[in-house]
């Protein structure tokens, strides 16, 4: 610090007054001409209007004086405030240097706290508070029916509901959609090497144009090409390209093989876009072909809706209109049956709800948890900051007598505190940073944009405020109330750890009540929470995931004819599952087309043998193809017998059905050796399995067939 | 008769040899120029509080020779090298100035091309 000049000190004593110093100086300087003038010979008299005269227009002087010399004040003031603040500053690491145990806690605890704040935030920000990275993006609406019980089969479209809708709405700049069963490694890139599985998503043509996403490089999907043009094309996500075709620049207009079929890649979509993010959280997207809705209207509801809103148009609006629309749609125009079946079921609501609206309410339960956290970090920490200060209050009584303000007293605690705070939140930010991190590439985790996380600017902010006003409100707090304390009282008394009289107490039992209560509504959310997550892990699957591994495989049953490729295809099969039933370790193994837990699918409605049932009341159930001993090899527990190498084609028709489904057709009934029809076939039940979970481990069971 | 710019450096050059009150920079300024510099005194003044607030003086307040409460100033060090500079580029301009005065006859023409 630079040396207080001595005027300075004089002034304070005063109290500084810029206005007599001005005139102070220039009287001093008329008294003084006078005097030589006197010396000099004039008469008194005349000696002082000389002296005035030679001096020159002395209010003009004076006012720029006073100008002056308040505006020499204010930065004088903000200079002794900053170098107060200095000092105070150099006080407080001095002091927490002597006691790194009291401050490495402190600032461990902030960190914790103002850390998880940050993290939470930030998700916070990205999943609700920021807008979604598209163009306009609060034009862009979700077009779904309520939520309900039969999952993606039911949240989706026909492709000729889809074009009905398009045409028949009004409200809509365009109406877009992907298919929405793709699983993930649903191709083979072929004619590179090792033929590479990769994702890829069929989208209808216009899906970039309706998101507003400009393609980094190439083009996007041409109107020819969408409608299943005569070449096929693809688009490339950034990653996928920088991974597997090393960034190449040229890459546009090359061809690739997918399932051995040359496809022509156009564009490579920019970095910013990522479809799992948004449409399908946890899922990662490799390339992007055209839907070609052709070829799709015999396939039932398969198409997600979305749809870019005219300027101009609320989402209010757009359920008006979809319900009108609603009536006029066929599910498949061959079928005028079909007509009016999506009524009620259109309802748009805007893409950010969508994404991330089931996640609304925990995360901001989430953001109250946190937030309770920094409570609990700050009573701690005024807490900590109360007893040391008692440790001190000699320190402070002293002060006091020499001189220093309350006010000063207060500011050097608060000082303190803010220097903790920013401490932890220092270290804070560097926890949250690491947190994010390992969040971000998290992608079981199955959370929208989670790979945008970052922090930025707008985090930077909360974390500054949250430390701030950390600082402020508990370091206020023990520092008002010693600086009320009384000096004499402190001064007089020798003892160490005297007495700070009962108020001092009352605020100290305040905060370890408060404290006490915080942790207590945390700990019993925590054990709400852990609850509910034990009961998920204790959901009976149906099946035995813990001893079961699942492999895809690729095969060739490429043959002239159907029969010719069924009897191919078992070959196969039974080679495969011959080689993997002989590993070491291998207890069972079996095949099927589809596993647990994926997303959902219906083909038809059987009905069981001898009833009639009103059409609409029995259900689509789930159909599993499967191989034998893929019952046993899933671990799935099974009434009757499993299938056999003999039950085909040409043998007698054998199905496997869950319990739900027997339940359904033969209610009170041993479902074992009965029939159900699909239209003239007769199926016959072999046996009943348990119910398996089929799209997700909290949903409900479907009737399953196998 | 003193121009703006000019009364600054004479005040620096005035506290060279120690604090001055405002009325002993005017009667040194007058007796080092053997009175040839009339100042109005009262511009003295804002000059000096100027280069207070642009720190090159520091004040004070202490008793003058007649026992009177007095405001002394004195350079700070940055004042100091303030007066160097504005010395050096003070001679300068009068060196240029006085050889502009004191030719006697006309430049030789500059040669062309």
């Amino acid at each position: 610090m630079t040396p207080t000049p001595l005027w300075h000190r004089y002034a304070r004593l005063f109290g500084p007054d810029p206005a007599a110093d001005v005139k102070d100086e220039l009287r001093f300087h008329l008294q003084a001409k006078i005097d030589d003038l006197i010396t000099q010979g004039w008469p008194p008299g005349a000696a002082s209007q000389e002296a005035e005269r030679q001096f020159g227009d002395l209010r003009a002087v004076e006012q720029i004086g006073l100008r002056l010399g308040e505006k020499m004040e204010r930065r004088r003031r903000l200079k002794d405030y900053w170098n107060d603040s200095v000092q105070d500053a150099r006080y407080t690491l001095r002091a927490l240097g002597r006691d790194p145990g009291f401050a490495t806690v402190c600032i461990l605890i902030l960190a914790l706290a103002i850390g998880a704040n940050t993290a939470v935030f930030s998700v916070v920000n990205t999943l609700l508070l920021r807008p979604l990275p598209f163009a306009d993006s609060n034009q862009l609406v979700w077009i779904a029916p309520p939520p309900n019980a039969c999952g993606l089969s039911c949240a989706t479209y026909s492709a000729d509901a889809y074009e009905e809708f398009r045409d028949q709405s009004r409200v809509y700049q365009d109406v877009t959609g992907y298919e929405a069963f793709a699983t993930p490694d649903n191709l083979r890139v072929t004619g590179r090497g090792e033929p590479q599985p990769a994702t890829s998503v069929e989208l209808i043509g216009n899906f970039f144009q309706v998101l507003g996403v400009q393609p980094a490089m190439g083009r996007l999907f041409t109107v020819d090409e969408a409608r299943g043009g005569p070449h096929p094309v693809a688009l490339l996500t950034s990653a996928y390209w920088r991974r597997e075709f090393n960034a190449d620049p040229a890459i546009v207009g090359k061809a690739v093989e997918l399932n051995g079929t040359p496809i022509t890649i156009v564009g490579v979509l920019p970095d910013s876009f990522d479809f799992g993010a948004v449409f399908s959280p946890g899922a990662k997207v490799d390339l992007f072909t055209p839907l070609d809705l052709n070829l799709e209207h015999d396939w039932g509801n398969i198409v997600t809706l979305l749809g870019r809103l005219k300027p101009g148009v609320i989402v209010a609006q757009a359920l008006d209109d979809a319900n009108r629309v609603a009536p006029n749609m066929y599910f498949n125009v061959k079928y005028p049956r079909t007509l009016g079946r999506y009524k009620g079921d259109l309802i748009p609501v805007p893409l950010k709800d969508y994404v991330t609206g089931k996640l609304r309410r925990s995360l901001i339960a989430l953001w109250f948890a946190v937030g309770t956290i920094l409570l609990i970090a700050g009573v701690n920490l005024s807490n900590l900051l109360m007893a040391r200060a008692a440790a001190r209050a000699k320190e402070f009584a002293v002060r006091g007598a020499l001189g220093a303000s309350r006010g000063r007293i207060v500011r050097q605690l608060l000082m303190e505190s803010l220097v903790l705070s920013g401490a932890g939140a220092l270290l804070g930010l560097a926890l949250a940073r690491i947190l994010l991190a390992w969040l971000a590439h998290q992608g079981s985790l199955a959370l929208p944009l989670l790979s945008t996380l970052r922090i930025d600017g707008e985090t930077l902010a909360w974390t500054v405020i949250v430390a701030i006003s950390t600082a402020t409100i508990f370091g206020l707090l023990p520092g008002l109330k010693i600086a009320s304390g009384n000096l004499q009282e402190v001064l007089k008394d020798s003892g160490p750890g005297a007495g700070l009289g009962r108020s001092h107490e009352r605020l100290r039992a305040a905060l370890v009540v408060s404290e006490i209560a915080l942790a207590c509504v945390l700990l019993v959310s925590a054990g709400l929470l852990l609850r509910s997550f034990v009961k998920v892990l204790d959901v009976d699957l149906g099946f035995q995931p813990g001893r079961a591994a699942s492999i895809k495989v690729d095969y060739d049953d490429s043959a002239p004819t159907n029969d010719a490729s069924v009897a191919k295809r078992t070959e196969i099969f039974q080679q495969i599952l011959a080689r993997v039933g002989a590993l070491p370790g291998v207890e069972a193994a079996g095949m099927s087309d589809f596993l647990p837990l994926g997303p959902n699918r219906e083909w038809d409605t059987p009905e069981p043998k001898g009833k009639t049932v009103a059409p609409g009341e029995l259900p689509d159930p789930l159909v599993y193809v499967i191989t034998p001993g893929f019952i046993r090899a899933m671990g799935m527990r099974l009434r009757g017998r499993d299938f056999t190498w003999s039950d085909g084609p040409h043998s007698e028709r054998v199905v496997l059905i869950n319990a739900s489904a027997a339940r359904v057709y033969w209610p009170g009934e041993d479902a074992l050796g009965r029939i159900l029809m699909r239209g003239d076939e007769e199926d016959h039940v072999v046996g009943v399995v348990d119910d398996v979970h089929e799209e997700t481990v909290e949903g409900g069971t479907g009737s399953q067939i196998y | 008769l003193i121009f703006r710019g000019t009364l600054d450096v004479l005040i620096l050059k005035a506290l060279v040899w120690g604090p001055l009150h405002g009325y002993a920079i005017t009667s040194l300024l007058r007796r080092q120029s053997d009175d040839a510099l009339l100042l109005e005194e009262g511009t003295l003044y804002p000059a000096l509080w100027r280069l207070e607030h642009k720190g090159w003086l520091d004040a004070e307040w202490g008793l003058s020779e007649n026992n009177r409460k007095a405001k002394f100033y004195r350079l700070t060090p940055e004042g100091r090298r303030q007066l160097r500079h504005e010395v050096k580029t003070w001679e300068a301009y009068a060196t240029a100035v006085a050889k502009v005065l004191g030719a006697t006859q006309p430049p030789l023409p500059e040669k062309i091309g």
